[in-house]
């Protein structure tokens, strides 16, 4: 009996002796200084093109060809608003007796859009705002020759340019 | 009493004589080099552009060139660097539907001690195709077809020899004008064994003084063996040198290879 | 202590707001290579024209010819037009050949003139698209005429035309 008693008064002993710890512990520190934290989320911005080239094959009589690929850009960014731009370069072949494409010949449909927007400048075709789950967009390229184009093969840029806006 | 001599062309109703081609042959132009006794095999493909069918008849020609450098297609024979004896077709003719593209595989068993340059086309003959509403066949009809040939160049490597000699140089006549300038005119012939481009330009010179450099136009200058080609330069300030005695050097170049040919001439 | 912990404050502060300003005055940018592939295309188009057509008459007003020839009654209007400054197009006719067979008239008796000009002889291929007119429609109004021979009988004949279209090498 007495075994046991001095058992349970032990136990109660260190519970107490732990609470105490514990609150004395507490007691013991004292606020000394704060330091501020700031957690950095750098800005980025994510950005995937389904191909890298895309061509016309430009075999019948002049007129408006489509070409052979689509291209699907797919954006993430977490800044404030983003814009996206295309803008083309004119299409030139290695003769140079043979005269270049201006980039007015180009033109792109978004998705579904069954409207054509030149590319004789640049042009604003997609914006996206912060948080914003990324959607691939796709867009249809066209190219507009006339019977003054000489045979050969002509080459240039489709150049899409990705702007942050803080 | 004149009699009065009637012919009559037999020809489709008016509602159905329109027609209309479109259509385009790649490559038109094969440039190549062979050795004796190989096969050498090319495909060309033909492309029908427009809205109605096409029937085609191909036919393997000799090829030359005419003093302007326009090819010029005849029947094959047997002449010195004419091969097209030598070539055959994987087919002889085909339909070809609108906006359909067909392909001929051709062959060339390059002949044995032909050394130099071979030479032959491949003639793409189209007419529409008739419907049977149309064509009678006890009527004659007048017919119109298209034809697209399919030039090929060739030389055995490193058997041919390069030769040309200028036969003849000529002055257009007086007087000059910026429409009508003075304009001198040379024919280069071919007398080597195989084609050559040559280009050339003239120095016109009063005693030791350069007047002037007119460069010659001809094209590409291409001449095949035994053929010949104009060459033409035009000087449009013969005008300010009235009453001098020119001295006219045309200077011609190929590939291993110079022509000088000199004319004297007084400018009216 | 204190003016350290402003500093590191303002410091941590520049740091996050800076990148963002970086990317905000620049702009990332991806190029897509473009190829285009024109092919040489050949646009020829005729209609056959009587000579109660109004183009007929208007070339047939212009044309001279002698009076024992024949003008035939019917024309061609032609539209040519090539993107290819090495492709040229010539018309040829052929020996014109009796309904029956028995019967030709030689091509050397039969002239064309374009547009009520000066006649061409059928011998050679007559040239309708040149070099000089790459990128430019054609268009050319044909007028047959034969110049009859005693030896020529009467009758019903057929002719073959052909445009021949030519690469210059």
């Amino acid at each position: 009996m007495t075994h046991k008693i001095k058992r349970l008064l032990f136990a109660v002993l260190v519970t107490i002796y732990s609470v105490n710890s514990y609150s004395t512990e507490a007691e013991q520190w004292q606020e000394a200084a704060s330091i501020a934290v700031t957690a950095v989320v750098a800005p980025y911005t994510t950005v995937k093109l389904s191909t890298n080239e895309i061509t016309f094959d430009v075999r019948g009589e002049p007129g408006e060809y489509y070409s052979n690929e689509e291209v699907e850009v797919t954006v993430g960014s977490n800044q404030s608003t983003w814009s996206v731009y295309v803008d083309a370069s004119s299409l030139s072949t290695n003769n140079v007796e043979i005269a270049a494409l201006p980039s007015s010949r180009l033109a792109y449909a978004v998705d579904n859009n069954k409207e054509y927007q030149s590319l004789d400048k640049k042009m604003l075709f997609l914006q996206g705002v912060a948080a914003q789950a990324p959607r691939p967009v796709k867009l249809r390229f066209r190219l507009t020759t006339t019977w003054q184009d000489a045979p050969g093969t002509y080459k240039g840029n489709i150049t899409f340019a990705f702007l942050n806006n803080p | 009493m004149k009699l009065l001599f009637k012919i009559a062309l037999l020809l489709l109703p008016f509602s159905v004589f329109a027609g209309m081609m479109n259509f385009t042959v790649s490559p038109a132009i094969v440039k190549f080099e062979t050795v004796q006794g190989s096969v050498k095999a090319f495909d060309l493909n033909f492309f029908n552009q427009g809205k109605d069918s096409l029937q085609i008849v191909v036919e393997v020609m000799d090829l030359t060139l005419d003093a302007h450098g326009v090819p010029v297609i005849t029947n094959a024979s047997k002449k010195s660097h004419q091969w097209a004896r030598y070539v055959e077709l994987s087919k002889d003719s085909f339909k070809v539907d609108a906006s359909e593209s067909k392909s001929v595989h051709v062959t060339l068993k390059t002949p044995r001690g032909k050394l130099g340059g071979g030479y032959f086309a491949i003639s793409f003959n189209a007419t529409e195709v008739a419907s049977k509403k149309t064509r009678k066949p006890s009527q004659n009809t007048m017919s119109i077809g298209g034809q697209l040939p399919s030039l090929f160049i060739g030389e055995i490597s490193r058997t041919g020899t390069r030769k040309a000699v200028v036969t003849s140089a000529n002055i257009n006549k007086a007087p000059y004008t910026s429409e009508h300038p003075l304009k001198l005119r040379y024919l280069v012939k071919n007398i080597g064994t195989t084609h050559i481009n040559v280009d050339g330009d003239i120095l016109l010179r009063d005693g030791k003084k350069v007047l002037d450099r007119v460069r010659l136009e001809s094209g590409s200058g291409l001449i095949l063996p035994e053929g010949s080609r104009y060459f033409t330069g035009s000087w449009q300030k013969a005008n300010n040198h009235t009453g001098k005695k020119v001295l006219a050097e045309a200077r011609f170049s190929y590939p291993s290879g110079r022509l000088i040919k000199k004319l004297e001439f007084s400018v009216p | 202590m204190k003016l350290s912990l402003a500093s590191s404050k303002l410091a941590l502060l520049l740091i996050s707001i800076i990148p963002s300003l970086v990317l905000s005055t620049g702009e990332a940018k991806i190029d897509v290579r473009v190829q285009a592939d024109i092919h040489s295309s050949m646009h020829m188009q005729w209609q056959k024209l009587s000579e109660r057509d109004e183009r007929y008459q208007q070339a047939r007003v212009k044309l001279k010819m002698e009076s024992d020839w024949i003008l035939l009654p019917y024309g061609l209007y032609v539209e040519l037009q090539t993107n290819d400054v090495n492709k040229m197009v010539a018309l040829r006719i052929d020996d014109l050949i009796s309904t029956d067979k028995k019967r030709t008239i030689t091509k050397d008796q039969f002239y064309i003139s374009i547009n009520g000009g000066e006649l061409y002889s059928a011998i050679e291929d007559l040239p309708l698209l040149s070099p000089n007119d790459r990128g430019v429609m054609k268009k050319q109004i044909l007028l047959f005429i034969l110049k009859v021979k005693p030896s020529n009988y009467a009758g019903s004949y057929a002719a073959n035309f052909k445009f021949i279209t030519n690469t210059l090498p």
